[in-house]
């Protein structure tokens, strides 16, 4: 099992995410609802994994990846944005994230997604 | 660890793969070559050996005679008295030296070279040898005897001594030097058949080695041909490939620069040759933007990062479709789409390159864009049909011809020569009312496709007016929609003849009379009005909309009670939500009323129950002209303040699908003005406004007949 944190402003995503991804892998152990909550809910919880939205209030998800890359240079980060910014998107990746996956998903897009992100990692 | 796995693995390979047999014969090269080293060296090192023996055995036969001449020079140092000490000494050490020599000879020991040094001597092992050997010490041990006799003898048995010795000699001397000759000869016999020896050795073992050299070679070189041979077949694939593939395929190092292989129809798709060794600002420089080939490269160099994954990052690619401009060889450019994919490529488990392939997706493009283009036209064409069957047939074919003649005038409009800004700017707002015509007419028939068409056509227009210096090259995207509206209307119009036909009606030649409107027409205005803007209204009619009046009389009637309804409709009339806590019933109420005064003097009045003028931001707009200030404005009257929304661009609403943006009204007034008529508003804040028309009436040919008609809807 591998500890999830799932950030994004919006309710309705988070709960999605929470919800489609497979519990027999996945752990979530947190939900954040911008930058700032997910470093305070990342020092406290230490998850591997991390799902992270783009555009956020209070700090925005390129300053939130820099942030828990600093924390921890291993954090996998699965940056779940739409696509209407590329450029972000590579900043983010550029940042420390290892993956992206747009919005909108389904189901099996979310899990082969965070299965092909925690490849190689073991709980 | 890994490290020496990999070691293990590769001498096994080596060992058991193709090389074995290389191998296999380089090692035996080496040993046939150690073995010959060492049996020369062995050999060398006993012909050395036999050549001191032969030496000695040389020196042995001159001792023998040395041995004589001594006793016989002694024997005349006696007879003549001379000193005899030098020759007895000289026979002492010959004696001791043979005897000696011979020993070593006999049993194996030391004996002592000519230079005085001691030399070990094998005992001598050939049958010969040791025959001449022991004959030889058979006639030694007696005359060794007898010269010893002579040298230890003192003065007075010396010469007693001397002649047995001498006697001895002379009987014996010969065989004894004979047998020394044969021992020299056996020893160099033995010596001859040893070298013989070591020269068959080295022989045999150097054509052995020449042998087993051409074999290696042979091996080698056929292993060189067969695996040339194996990497041209690849190159040759992979040329073969590279030549026919459809798709421009190359390889991208870290500093982006191209592979030198890449397919043919990478050349021919970009129009371009030679691009191995080039880097992917020469392919794509000047097609794409800066920005979009800054952004491709940081995506390419994400590519080359391990940590991250390439199958998690496919749609940050920001080259899946891109628009390019390609010179053909007519020199023309023609538009392609390219679709760009990027995969890894890796060498010994790390990423090595990225294989770029490039599609040709242009048909895909296309064909996506037309069959978007059909959809939308389709829907349109069911629109059209839809209002065309909903609407009087008479009405739209009107309508259609008012949206010709519109078109005409528009154009006429552009083709007027304006050069000052304030030309371009009169330009401009005549278009925008005559677009804005059309844009009502089509709202009051609810043909949404013209009111759509008309509402971005002035957006466009909008923009130019906005603009405090307007040039005349921003006119001409103008010419472009106006060339839209006239083939929809065209379309309109075929279809209306279509339908007419399919329906068996026959539509008469319409004499550029104006649809009617009735009171249906007009209440379905206000409904799509109020339900765009989430209000409720209801329509009351009193009096009948006068026909049969001269054209321009007509389109003044029109315009003013369209702009009005309008007007009442979108600005006055509040949301239910805002009129309920007012103790305003939630529908709003438009009322439109005609009465005949008299004979010749027509009013019409559009009332409306909502919010009123709100007079201080009609202020605000009309000082935001520019042509009147704030304090002139204080001093006015509501009355005469009111007149205010007839100046052009003086609205209390943005611009949109249901708002002239200030022209609607004042193209009523520019009527008014020609047509010997009056306009009039009167409002109270909170509880509505009225519009009034009156006009002097010249009737058409036609009778007037006024149509009496009370009616009231909620819509």
């Amino acid at each position: 099992m591998l500890d999830v944190m799932i950030v994004d402003d919006s309710n309705i995503i988070r709960r999605k995410i929470e919800r489609s991804a497979d519990r027999q892998f996945f752990n979530i152990v947190a939900l954040a609802r911008n930058g700032l909550e997910a470093v305070d809910l990342f020092q406290a919880h230490r998850p591997q994994v991390v799902t992270m939205d783009l555009t956020m209030p209070e700090m925005d998800g390129i300053e939130c990846v820099e942030r828990l890359v600093k924390i921890d240079p291993a954090v996998r980060i699965l940056v779940i944005s739409a696509l209407s910014d590329v450029e972000t998107g590579i900043l983010a990746l550029e940042r420390g994230a290892r993956g992206f996956l747009c919005k909108p998903f389904d189901d099996e897009q979310l899990n082969g997604a965070l299965t092909e992100l925690v490849e190689g990692l073991h709980d | 660890m890994n490290y020496l796995n990999l070691w293990e693995a590769t001498v096994i390979d080596i060992l058991i793969g193709k090389y074995r047999n290389i191998v296999v014969s380089i090692a035996l090269f080496l040993l046939l070559d150690a073995s010959v080293l060492m049996l020369n060296f062995y050999i060398s090192f006993e012909i050395a050996d036999d050549a001191a023996g032969v030496n000695l055995a040389g020196r042995q036969r001159m001792l023998s005679q040395r041995m004589v001449k001594s006793t016989f020079d002694l024997d005349y140092a006696l007879k003549q008295s001379l000193d005899p000490a030098p020759p007895r000494e000289e026979l002492r050490t010959t004696i001791l030296l043979f005897d000696s020599t011979l020993n070593a000879f006999e049993s194996g020991g030391n004996a002592t070279a000519a230079d005085g040094t001691p030399i070990y001597l094998e005992a001598a092992s050939t049958p010969a040898a040791k025959t001449a050997i022991a004959d030889a010490n058979a006639i030694w041990g007696p005359y060794k005897q007898r010269l010893l006799n002579v040298v230890d003898a003192d003065h007075t048995e010396m010469a007693p001594a001397l002649a047995q010795a001498i006697l001895y000699a002379r009987d014996n001397n010969l065989t004894l030097l004979k047998l020394m000759n044969d021992l020299t000869i056996e020893l160099e016999s033995v010596a001859s058949s040893k070298a013989t020896r070591l020269r068959w050795i080295q022989t045999v073992g150097i054509t052995l080695a020449v042998i087993n050299f051409f074999i290696i070679l042979f091996h080698f070189l056929r292993q060189l041909k067969e695996s040339d041979r194996k990497v041209e077949q690849a190159r040759q694939e992979t040329v073969e490939i590279l030549e026919t593939v459809n798709e421009g395929l190359f390889l991208l190092d870290k500093e982006y620069v191209i592979s030198s292989q890449y397919s043919r129809a990478l050349e021919q798709m970009f129009a371009r040759e030679n691009l191995g060794g080039t880097s992917l600002q020469a392919l794509l420089g000047d097609l794409i933007s800066d920005k979009n080939l800054s952004t491709a490269k940081r995506f390419i160099a994400l590519l080359f990062r391990d940590d991250i994954k390439s199958a998690l990052i496919g749609d940050l690619n920001p080259l899946k479709q891109v628009e390019v401009n390609i010179s053909s060889e007519q020199g023309k450019f023609v538009t392609k789409y390219f679709c760009f994919t990027f995969e890894r490529a890796y060498d010994e488990g790390e990423i090595a390159n990225i294989l770029v392939t490039v599609l040709d997706i242009t048909d895909r493009v296309v064909l996506e864009r037309e069959l978007a283009l059909t959809r939308e036209q389709n829907e349109r064409q069911i629109e059209v049909l839809t209002s065309i069957l909903h609407s009087d047939p008479r009405a739209l074919e009107s309508f259609v011809q008012q949206v010709f003649e519109a078109v005409e005038r528009i154009n006429r409009i552009l083709r007027e020569p304006s050069r000052s800004s304030v030309a371009l700017q009169k330009k401009a707002t005549d278009i925008f009312i005559e677009v804005h015509r059309i844009k009502g007419e089509s709202s009051a028939l609810g043909l949404e496709s013209f009111e759509d068409m008309t509402h971005e056509f002035e957006s466009v227009i909008h923009t130019i007016k906005e603009k405090p210096e307007p040039a005349g090259d921003d006119f001409l995207p103008l010419v472009v929609r106006l060339e839209k509206l006239y083939k929809h209307a065209e379309s309109v119009q075929a279809m209306t003849v279509k339908l007419g036909q399919f329906s068996g009606k026959r539509l008469d030649k319409t004499d550029g009379a104006q649809p009617h409107l009735g009171w249906a027409e007009l209440n379905a205005l206000c409904s799509r009005i109020a339900e765009r803007q989430g209000k409720k209204v209801g329509l009351v009619l009193q009096g009948a909309l006068p026909v049969g009046l001269a054209d321009a009389h007509d389109q003044l009637v029109r315009d003013f009670v369209l702009q009005t309804l309008r007007n009442a409709v979108s600005h006055g009339i509040e949301r239910p939500e805002q009129r309920v806590p007012l103790g305003k019933p939630e529908a709003g109420r438009v009322q439109l009323s005609v009465t005949q005064n008299s004979a010749s003097a027509l009013e019409i009045s559009v009332y409306d129950d909502g919010a009123g003028i709100d007079f201080e931001a009609l202020k605000q707009k009309a000082v935001a002209t520019g042509r009147f200030s704030k304090a002139q404005l204080d001093t006015w009257s509501e009355q005469k303040l009111s007149a205010l929304l007839f100046e052009p661009g003086v609205t209390t609403s943005e611009h949109g699908l249901d708002a002239g943006g200030g022209v609607g009204l004042s193209m009523v007034r520019e009527h008014v003005k020609t047509q010997g008529a009056s306009v009039s508003i009167r409002s109270q804040k909170g509880k509505g406004t009225r519009f009034r028309l009156r006009l002097p009436v010249v009737e058409s040919a036609s009778a007037a007949t006024v149509e009496e008609a009370l009616g009231e809807a909620l819509c």
